[in-house]
């Protein structure tokens, strides 16, 4: 059977292969900043744990109960972060949010890497809350050191 | 595997299916198989018809002016009201209109909780129960210094009744459960659990939400039911959203005082204080949802005008859609239902990727945790896909539903 076009590029390859091998899903004690959320439709959650050393990420983990979309998403987001400068991050957030509330046919911000492989969710609406929980838990973690 | 004598003919349902515009839509370029009635059911033309007619000739406001499309919408208005209390066996004057099932229950609680929960008191809620039938008595057993009480459920899904029987005595005021839960499927034995309520002098509320649409008219009837209020929402059964239902025995309502206040529910003010009409009014504050009301009125006159065996022909179709869910690959069902609604998670693929899957197939399946997120806690997955049927529901969709969760597989083998 073939797929049809949108679920296609909701499920892209990169997605299924990061919710089936994640990255970085793993406690992290020496965590320097973390953030838990819940997404309220379905009681998923994700908590992103970075380790910061001066200006810099030096290690990203996420532990998650969710979908393929919402794991996917917190691989790719620990594997996009390490080594990136706390700026660095920040304005990839920033673009990401943007890349994600815009329409489908709006072009592909580069700078995102293999984060763009979620540009399915632009198409499926009630999908973006799945993809933006790992990098509203990052915006937060960012925005405050954990104890 | 399918009793198909029971299901409607080919043609009597090609009509009922006609009557609904929106199931002839497609989706993602396949007809659209809807199976998510549980959250909204679908509008019969005729209802549509209804609430374009109050926007286009009974424009006016009900009960205050004298005016020709006042009085049009008065007219229309006030007649869905003993309509309303025909299906459920019950009088007019006790038929409360508001925005919801949940505000039905929110009234309940603020006006009647209010009155008759004291320290020390409890109200007892199942298991299986909607954030709406839950949520409302938890702030009012916090704010009055009562105890919830949660009665346990079986693993097949029912309510267990040694459970109930054990939490109930003196000390509750109240007994409020789903008449069909939304998640399992499960009918309630309203009669039964409200003698045992009432033997402790406990009042009973029964949640009818998802039970109006598909339950037949005898087992709607409130004097049967024993029940005390029972509450239910328009958009549930075949009616715009916005507008519900709540029943409440004359007796109570008559001794409960008003929740919201305003317009409309008072027979006299002065600058200083007010009387208030006796009920049904005084528990409709402000002016209401006019074609909602109306609509409702339509939706129930379109349901209780197809022929009976609309119930028989969901039911056979009810046992074709929860064999082939348990069919599919690496699918399990949550409990045992007995109408209405399957819940079922499929082994390696989240609800929600499963739901986006099934609706790039034109399937309409809801993901989640359907506002009980308690249950699912219980049954030990926090979500769940559900498909959920009325009348104008067929075999194809239930064959359609079958096709696209085998291919779920191939995205996540
Ligand atoms: C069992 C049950 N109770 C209450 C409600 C609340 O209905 P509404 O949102 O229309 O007020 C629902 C709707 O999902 C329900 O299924």
């Amino acid at each position: 059977m073939t797929e049809p076009p949108a679920a296609k590029s909701l499920y892209h390859p990169i997605i299924l292969e990061h919710d089936r091998n994640p990255r970085g899903e793993r406690p992290l004690p020496s965590a320097t900043h973390q953030a838990a959320l819940d997404n309220p439709l379905c009681g998923d959650q994700v908590t992103m744990r970075l380790r910061v050393d001066g200006d810099r990420i030096v290690e990203a983990a996420f532990e998650a109960r969710g979908c393929a979309v919402s794991r996917a998403a917190a691989s790719l987001w620990t594997e996009r972060l390490t080594g990136c400068s706390l700026a660095e991050a920040t304005d990839l957030l920033e673009r990401y949010a943007r890349f994600c509330a815009e329409p489908p046919e709006a072009p592909m911000d580069e700078a995102l890497g293999e984060l763009i492989a979620l540009a399915g969710v632009r198409a499926a609406r009630s999908r973006r809350l799945c993809a933006t929980l790992p990098s509203r838990a990052l915006e937060q973690a960012l925005g405050k050191r954990s104890s | 595997m399918i009793p198909e004598p029971l299901l409607a003919q080919e043609h009597e349902l090609a009509r009922w299916r006609r009557d609904v515009p929106a199931l002839a839509l497609r989706v993602h370029d396949h007809p659209l198989t809807y199976l998510d009635n549980a959250a909204t059911t679908l509008k019969p033309q005729a209802v549509i018809d209804a609430v374009t007619q109050v926007a286009l000739a009974q424009a006016g406001n009900v009960h205050r002016g004298v005016h020709a499309l006042a009085e049009a919408a008065t007219e229309a208005f006030d007649a869905v009201r003993p309509q309303v209390a025909r299906f459920l066996g019950a009088s007019a004057d006790e038929v409360i209109f508001t925005s919801g099932a949940t505000a039905s229950i929110n009234l309940v609680a603020h006006s009647l909780g209010r009155q008759v929960v004291g320290p020390g008191d409890a109200i007892v809620v199942t298991e299986l129960e909607h954030h709406a039938n839950l949520v409302p008595w938890q702030l009012l057993c916090a704010e009055r210094g009562a105890e919830l009480r949660v009665v346990a459920i079986l693993e097949d899904g029912r309510i267990s009744l040694e459970d109930l029987a054990r939490k109930l005595d003196r000390r509750v005021k109240l007994v409020a459960l789903c008449h069909l839960s939304n998640v399992l499927g499960t009918v309630a034995p309203v009669a039964e659990i409200a003698a045992m309520a009432h033997a402790v002098g406990a009042l009973v509320l029964v949640d009818g939400a998802q039970a109006v649409a598909h339950l037949a008219p005898a087992e709607l009837a409130v004097s049967r039911l024993g029940c005390d209020f029972y509450v239910f929402s328009a958009h549930k059964v075949f009616g715009p959203t916005g507008t519900g239902v709540l029943w409440g025995r004359r007796e109570l309502l008559a001794q409960m005082p008003p929740w919201q206040t305003g317009g409309e529910m008072i027979a006299s003010v002065d600058y200083q204080r007010a009387q208030f009409r006796p009920p049904p009014e005084r528990f409709e504050a402000g002016t209401p949802n006019i074609s909602g009301v109306i609509g409702l009125g339509a939706a129930l006159h379109y349901l209780t005008n197809l022929p009976a065996h609309r119930a028989a022909h969901e039911a056979a179709l009810h046992r074709a859609l929860c064999a082939a869910v348990a069919g599919a690959p690496g699918v399990t069902i949550l409990g045992r239902p007995q109408a209405a609604v399957v819940s079922f998670v499929v082994a390696r693929a989240h609800p929600h990727d499963v739901a986006t899957l099934l609706d790039q197939r034109g399937v309409a399946v809801r993901a989640g945790h359907h506002c009980a997120q308690p249950l699912h806690g219980r049954l030990g997955v926090s979500a769940s896909c559900r498909a959920s049927l009325a009348y104008y529901n067929s075999l194809e969709d239930v064959r359609a539903l079958a096709a696209a969760l085998s291919a779920v597989r191939e995205v996540f083998p």
